[in-house]
């Protein structure tokens, strides 16, 4: 493992280790860039994960001050990780190429009322050799030549119903977690407990992939507590550095020749907020004035069926069942875009109680509980709609432990996106209903785990921040690395979408490092 | 560790957030113990305010199989919170007045229909808040009532589901 002097203007700064920062870091340093990594989080180990959902919520989540405003909960806007490895250790696997028509949404679905549509300045096409080299990386089941997984009684009762209905691409996904041993990975043991941190490292983290990989080349540097409160910049308005406060609470600054910033769409915004400057007044590469705007979070939803036999739906992989009949883009249903239906759990108990029917008490919600045994569960993921007004913005009130102001996050559905949620409601309870079921909990959305587009990548330099390599259009040695790049957000969860766009951006950057361009 | 836990289960507790994550971090620290049934004295609160409160913690939720200590864990947390503090103490208080001045009988004397209709109008209270945290979380936080409704937590230690019935359902029809 490297140790680079602060003073070291050479090296490339990565802010965050998760899907985009962990990744982008270790492809950098296998082309031999040096790199530091500066990590909010504390660095765990797989004996830190535990099969507990309590323990590892509060291990691994972003439980710094937030605010949420608008229909988000006040305390918690949002369910995003605080680790090296950032949100990889929480994420359930799910890895869904974006479709080629939810790169040109405005050209596809036309001018939505109160929506802020652009099409990506990259295409499909564009994309997809990356996609093809993030599968790989990834051990992506249903690519390459993987197998998928097998099915759990959970995903069992989603088949059977959805074959019911009229769906046929049904199947146990496009899942980062081995369905056999794979880069020094073991296979999946049918823990249960994806979401808490899988225990046996079967499910594709950042935390023992990418960094370990990094580390070995010499090129590479994490540092994990430490939470960058600025980058600097000089008089002809290059970044120079940054400014973190490290375990001890000391403020350091590490120099850098390029600056790139992973946070997560809630950090990265509220960073290069705080780093306004007297050059730099609205904040850092915010000229077009969209720098927190267009934030998504998808379109989500839960339903739990109770169903006549047992399921036991804390067996197995969580998140390896999928339908994607209803991922297209067809306006005759009432809405634009799509959404997937995937298995998810009820993160046992006292979980179960808690939200199947969130508030719910009384006699027949306990003989519902009674029964947690005949419970089955699905989740539902689609686009929702960039709104200017959904935003991260700098809290006036509220400042974290280092003097810092608090990323203040609204967010409101879209018309659409409640029209989607009602269709997505309707088909998976006539899923559920064609299997048997005897009652159907629908619930809104959980805290999101999915955080995109605050800093989106647009053609032109008014329309967002940043262009189709996630250079910013205001500061050319300055990047952003995660889902705030999104310009749109598709059906899909995005992890793999991140991972596809950090390893492209390390091939742009190298080339443009080699050729003295930044 | 403490302070901050203390902290953040504050702060959801002020600003409300999803029972899902209330749930998650009022869980902390208990779940992974397996308590027996409860059978120890109250700290502040009289026998009487006692049974009171696990007339409400069972009307809330109702299972006639679980014994009494089990709910009277989720009791016990409200007792020690009452100890803790004077104003949930009053708070606490001035709610067992109203169920037991409410019925024309002690509350824990009244049908299950009449208990459930007033706590309803209650839903709104501090009270119903911490009364529904406490036994969501001690109730069902509790690993005895989790075999008795077939959660069976952690499972990294017996290998996974792979050779356990990860897929073992029967009552599907051949599709």
């Amino acid at each position: 493992m490297a140790n680079f002097d602060k003073s070291d203007d050479s090296v490339v700064v990565i802010i965050g280790s998760g899907a985009g920062g962990g990744t982008l870091g270790n492809e950098l340093a296998q082309k031999g860039v040096k790199v530091v990594c500066l990590e909010a989080g504390p660095r765990l180990t797989l004996a830190d994960i535990k099969n507990d959902v309590g323990e590892m919520f509060m291990k691994l989540s972003w439980l710094d001050p937030r605010v949420g405003a608008g229909q988000l909960p006040a305390g918690l806007p949002a369910w995003i990780c605080k680790t090296v490895g950032g949100t990889t250790v929480h994420w359930a696997g799910a890895s869904l190429r974006l479709q080629e028509h939810e790169f040109k949404t405005l050209s596809t679905y036309g001018k939505v009322a109160g929506a802020n549509l652009a099409d990506w300045p990259i295409s499909y096409n564009d994309l997809a050799p990356y996609y093809d080299k993030a599968e790989d990386k990834m051990g992506t089941t249903g690519t390459g030549g993987r197998p998928r997984l097998p099915g759990n009684n959970n995903y069992k009762v989603l088949e059977y119903g959805a074959r019911k209905i009229g769906y046929s691409d049904v199947h146990t996904g496009n899942m980062s977690v081995n369905s056999a041993d794979y880069d020094g990975r073991p296979k999946c043991q049918q823990i249960g407990f994806c979401m808490s941190g899988c225990a046996i490292g079967a499910k594709w983290s950042t935390l023992y992939t990418e960094l370990p990989k990094a580390e070995a080349t010499g090129n590479y540097e994490v540092r994990p507590d430490s939470m960058v409160v600025k980058i600097n910049h000089d008089a002809s308005g290059k970044v120079t550095g940054v400014v973190y406060v490290d375990r001890d609470g000391s403020t350091q600054e590490q120099k850098a020749r390029i600056v790139c910033v992973a946070g997560n769409s809630i950090e990265t915004p509220r960073l290069l907020l705080n780093s306004a400057s007297a050059k730099f007044g609205a904040g850092l590469a915010n000229s077009s004035g969209q720098v927190g705007r267009n934030y998504m979070a998808h379109m989500t939803g839960a339903v739990y069926a109770m169903m006549p036999g047992e399921v036991s739906m804390h067996r197995g992989t969580q998140m390896a069942g999928i339908i994607k009949d209803e991922s297209v883009h067809k306006p005759s249903r009432g809405f634009a875009g799509g959404y997937e239906l995937e298995t998810i759990p009820a993160f046992g108990f006292p979980g179960f109680p808690s939200y199947a029917k969130p508030g719910g008490w009384g006699r027949e919600y306990a003989q519902d509980i009674e029964k947690y045994r005949n419970g089955a569960g699905l989740w539902i993921v689609g686009e929702d709609l960039p709104q200017e007004s959904n935003r991260v913005t700098l809290s006036p009130t509220v400042k974290d432990k280092n003097g810092m102001p608090v990323a203040h996050v609204y967010y409101k559905d879209h018309p659409n996106d409640t029209a989607m949620r009602n269709h997505a409601f309707r088909q998976s309870t006539a899923l559920y209903e064609a299997a048997g079921a005897r009652k159907v909990y629908t619930r809104m959305p959980f805290p999101s785990t999915h955080n995109m587009g605050t800093c989106r990548q647009s053609a032109k330099p008014g329309d967002g921040v940043c262009n189709g390599f996630g250079q910013t259009h205001d500061v050319k040695n300055l990047f952003i690395s995660d889902g705030s790049q999104f310009t749109t957000s598709a059906a899909e969860n995005p992890t793999l979408t991140i991972v596809a766009l950090a390893i492209r951006q390390a091939d742009y950057i190298a080339d443009q490092m080699n050729q003295r361009s930044i | 560790m403490q302070d901050d836990f203390e902290l953040t289960r504050r702060q959801f507790l002020k600003l409300g957030g999803d029972a899902f994550f209330l749930s998650l971090v009022l869980g902390t620290g208990l779940a992974p113990f397996a308590r027996p049934a409860f059978a120890g004295e109250m700290k502040v609160l009289s026998d009487s305010d006692a049974k009171t409160l696990l007339a409400v913690s069972r009307t809330l939720f109702p299972h006639d199989n679980v014994e009494d200590g089990y709910y009277m864990n989720a009791v016990a947390a409200i007792d020690a919170k009452c100890e803790s503090d004077a104003k949930t103490r009053d708070m606490v208080k001035q709610a067992i007045g109203k169920l037991n001045g409410s019925l024309g009988k002690p509350y824990a004397e009244a049908s299950e229909a009449a208990r459930t209709d007033l706590l309803k109008s209650m839903e709104k209270s501090d009270f119903f808040a911490l009364a529904y945290g406490e036994t969501l979380n001690n109730l069902y936080g509790n690993p005895e009532i989790w075999k008795m409704f077939g959660y069976e937590g952690s499972s990294v230690e017996h290998g996974g589901y792979l050779e356990r019935g990860f897929d073992d359902i029967n009552w599907l029809p051949q599709s």
